[in-house]
């Protein structure tokens, strides 16, 4: 049964189980917990805590995971696995600075405990997690040499003092591939040999998963293989980590990241392993999750390659999927219009869009306006960031000194309320809409096209998501789902896509690439349209009605 | 559903056609696909999906009543005939198949009809001259020149079209060959009508796009029908309205000469391709139809290319058809 009030939600949370309600009510549910917390709750134990941080980090709902972890320290101290949870948090919303003072801090307390057994498991893990912080320095500034070395001393440091913790040892000989990169195949001197490093995390990992198969597991020893040069065991490997019904989008996500990031394996050329274990997922997740991912830094590959090699790119890089190259030609185009939007400290909390101010409303000018959702930019609708505190950017916006430009709010032309998912009415109301000038944007800045005209319902009726999902990494995805349902006053839309968290104010598109919807929610028991009971949906509202109130 | 802002009404043309459902989805297929022949309209020339749009549409059946269901299964000639003669997309039309029934005029203005009309047709369709020892006949082939057909293929053509109008236009009792019979002109047009109402139920604005002899069927209705709903564009596409002979048995009770549907229709637009031999020599009918309340057709040409000139999936790759039926549909 689908939790329907927030107290349901934060009881699931801290029960260790993960709701699929919209993203306004998941922030609710966690927003009582914290309350819970910070009024001293009796009833609210730490692994209450414990769990609904964990459910929320593995889903990518980073800030509510910081705001319990946060809330616990200020109120009871400190607990280890609660401030491991939320450094992690930290490191997938790249605020790096504060989760390495954070992590720190935490090794220091853990190291005063050598008797507990929980301070001591997180000891390993903080010391790792300062591994991470490092790498991930390096990935954001590749002349960042110091950081690299860093990475690969403090990964290698923990898994040769544990060496069951594979996990370490697959990021050091990562890292280690990297330093080898950049001094021209040297080693650095006293460092254990790559090829020995990679054979013993191999066997360790084999080893364990014949005790315990776990997706991490596969994802390692893919790694190791790919490591070793063995590029069809690598495969091999992948494959049996896509097989698993236990991995999940964030396993996924992160091991094609690694690839990417560390490995610079690119999809489009599946001649090095790299790049065919990454064209295999891509594949993979355009069949199987109705999914395609693109990041800044593939777009002048895969512009290259539709330039010059449109079939391979489709080969590769979409498989069998309903995917066709003009799938990933919008998606080049939606990618400069389409904007992230986050808080002041840099928090990706969710997607908003250009539209042309004229086609929503004469007054407003033919320069771009942007549109999200209410409970994304709003100074009323709880958990939504305030105005003066949201930033939007552009992924493929030229970078000043490394740094994309936040554009800030300068005006809030409109905003309407969010409404609960399914519900009807005649008056054009609870558009879960706000309507924003964005500072400093240029006047000539791409808008999407949007239609005022939704698709008629029938088994080939699509609609395609585009947003930013939450997490480190810069990225767009476009999902593709059926078109489920409209409602009489054609005001809401109803479609089947498995949309990621950060999807909140994406624009749904049509066949023809015409804004038809903002995304607004998603639901796996979600009130039909028409007629009686529930479904499994996520809920636009259409741009036709959003223009429709404005010119009411 | 909530009702939208447009719907469109196909109307179809001469000869037997495949089952509705299939006939409706090659219609479709044929407006919607993207530059569908960039050697005759350069591209860009997107097509229109009118799913995605969201424009509803009824497809205006007929060919049951003189071929029952004896369907079209060659769909060919509605796909692209890359590297195809147009003589292929005749043979997949079946417009080499005889007539199913001879008309038999009965009156003396039947007999003059029947008469001129063949003949108007006669005159855009030239018999290919035999091929002369020694020419190679792919050569000609080259050619494709506009209604150069084989004399039996010409004869069949001309005889069908001529059937189908003189049972439409004389309101002909039709008993097909399964013994079902039909007043042709009566028939058709309550089944228009029907389709009519039901867009108007399902859209706002009514747009209407005939082809070859549906187009007489739609002017008949929206001129002669008193029922008819009010439709907002009318599309004629390779047309024989601009026969003499037809427009005398279309034209209202007590007037000298056809007019503009106005009482029911807001626009006409008729895309013809000069050479296309359905259209017989007058293919423009701004001059044929007298302009009422300011309202006059609005003649466009565009090519239709190849050797048979009238395939209905050819206008609709048209950049012009397309742009007309985008701003038909407010789109």
């Amino acid at each position: 049964m689908t939790p329907t009030t927030a107290q349901a939600v934060a009881h699931d949370l801290k029960a260790g189980r993960f709701p699929v309600v919209s993203d306004w009510l998941l922030a609710k549910g966690a927003q009582l917990i914290v309350d819970e917390i910070q009024q001293g709750a009796v009833a609210l134990g730490v692994q209450q805590a414990r769990n609904a941080a964990a459910r929320l980090n593995d889903n990518c709902y980073f800030e509510l995971t910081r705001a319990i972890a946060k809330a616990w320290y200020g109120r009871k101290g400190f607990d280890p696995v609660l401030q491991k949870r939320r450094v992690q948090a930290l490191i997938n919303t790249t605020l790096l600075d504060e989760a390495q003072s954070m992590a720190t801090e935490a090794i220091a307390v853990c190291e005063k405990h050598p008797g507990d057994i929980v301070y001591r498991r997180e000891l390993l893990e903080f010391r790792g997690l300062l591994g991470r912080i490092a790498k991930q320095r390096y990935v954001n500034n590749t002349d960042d040499l110091d950081s690299l070395v860093d990475a690969t001393n403090r990964y290698l440091a923990q898994y040769l003092s544990a060496p069951e913790s594979y996990w370490h040892g697959i990021n050091a000989l990562a890292c280690l591939n990297l330093e080898l990169h950049q001094s021209g195949g040297i080693p650095r001197p006293a460092l254990p040999d790559f090829n020995d490093l990679a054979r013993k995390i191999l066997e360790t990992v084999v080893e364990s998963c014949r005790s315990k198969p776990d997706p991490w597991a596969y994802a390692t020893a893919s790694e190791a293989c790919l490591a070793l040069g063995r590029c069809d065991d690598a495969e091999l490997w992948l494959y049996r980590m896509l097989s698993s019904k236990d991995t999940t989008r964030f396993q996924l996500d992160s091991y094609s990241r690694q690839l990417r990031e560390i490995w610079r394996g690119d999809p489009t050329s599946p001649v090095v392993c790299a790049g065919r274990l990454l064209s295999i997922i891509a594949n993979f997740c355009a069949q199987r999750q109705a999914r395609i991912t693109l990041v800044p830094s593939q777009v002048p590959a895969i512009q290259a390659a539709l330039a010059n090699d449109e079939r391979g790119l489709e080969k590769n890089f979409l498989g069998e999927s309903s995917f066709s190259v003009d799938s990933i030609r919008s998606l080049l185009s939606a990618f400069r219009s389409v904007g992230c939007v986050m808080n002041d400290i840099g928090e990706r909390l969710g997607t908003g869009f250009l539209l042309s101010g004229a086609w929503l409303k004469p007054v407003y000018g033919a320069g771009p306006v942007f549109l999200t959702n209410a409970h994304v930019i709003s100074d009323t609708v709880t958990n939504a960031i305030p105005t003066g505190k949201a930033r939007v950017t552009f992924e493929l916006d030229t970078p000043v000194a490394g740094n994309l430009t936040r554009y800030a709010v300068s005006e809030v032309l409109f905003t309407s309320e969010p409404g609960p998912v399914g519900a009807r009415n005649d008056e054009l109301k609870m558009l879960d809409c706000t309507i924003v000038r964005l500072r400093d944007l240029p006047g000539d800045a791409p808008v999407l096209q949007a239609t005022r005209d939704l698709p008629l319902l029938g088994p080939k009726a699509r609609a395609f998501v585009a947003g930013h999902p939450r997490g480190a990494g810069l990225q767009i995805a476009l999902h593709d789902s059926l078109l489920l349902d409209i409602d009489d006053q054609e005001r809401l839309v109803h479609y089947r896509t498995p949309t990621d968290p950060g999807s909140s104010g994406s624009p749904v598109f049509n066949a023809d690439w015409e804004v038809m919807a903002l995304h607004h929610a998603g639901l796996a028991e979600a009130p039909r349209l028409n007629g009686e009971g529930t479904y499994e949906a996520n809920e636009g509202v259409s741009m036709s009605a959003i223009r429709r109130r404005l010119r009411s | 559903m909530p009702k939208r802002r447009s719907a469109v009404v196909f109307v179809h043309g001469l000869a037997k056609k495949p089952p509705p459902d299939k006939l409706l989805e090659l219609w479709l297929m044929g407006i919607s696909r993207d530059n569908p022949r960039p050697d005759v309209f350069a591209p860009p020339n997107k097509g229109i999906n009118l799913y995605t749009k969201g424009v509803p549409h009824e497809l205006n059946y007929y060919a049951d009543v003189f071929y029952a269901d004896d369907y079209e299964t060659d769909f060919s000639s509605y796909f692209e005939a890359e590297g195809r003669g147009a003589d292929a997309e005749i043979l997949a039309d079946k417009l080499d198949e005889p007539a199913p029934v001879a008309p038999i005029p009965v009156t003396p203005e039947e007999q003059a009809f029947l008469a001129r009309f063949e003949a108007e047709l006669s005159s855009q369709l030239i018999t290919e001259p035999p091929v002369a020892p020694g020419i190679n006949p792919a050569a000609l082939a080259g050619a494709e020149i506009a209604g150069l057909l084989p004399a039996a293929w010409r004869e069949a053509i001309i005889k069908k079209a001529a059937m189908e109008a003189y049972y439409f236009l004389f309101d002909k009792e039709y008993t097909r060959k399964d013994g079902v019979n039909f007043q042709v002109r009566s028939e058709l047009r309550r089944r228009l009508v029907d389709k009519l109402k039901a867009a108007a139920e399902k859209g706002e604005k009514l747009v209407v796009v005939s082809h070859s002899m549906g187009t007489m069927v739609a002017y008949d209705v929206l001129r002669n029908c008193a029922d008819c709903p009010k439709v907002e564009t009318l599309i004629t596409l390779g047309s024989p309205l601009g026969i003499k002979e037809v427009q005398v048995e279309l034209r209202a009770p007590g007037l000298q000469k056809n007019d503009f549907p106005a009482a029911t229709t807001s626009r006409w637009i008729n895309i013809y391709d000069p050479l296309d031999p359905i259209c017989g020599a007058d293919p423009k009918f701004a001059n044929d139809f007298e302009p009422v309340d300011g309202k006059s057709v609005e003649d466009i040409k565009e090519s239709n290319w190849s050797k048979w000139r009238h395939t209905i999936t050819h206008y609709f790759a048209g950049l012009q058809f397309r742009a007309k039926l985008t701003e038909a549909l407010d789109l």
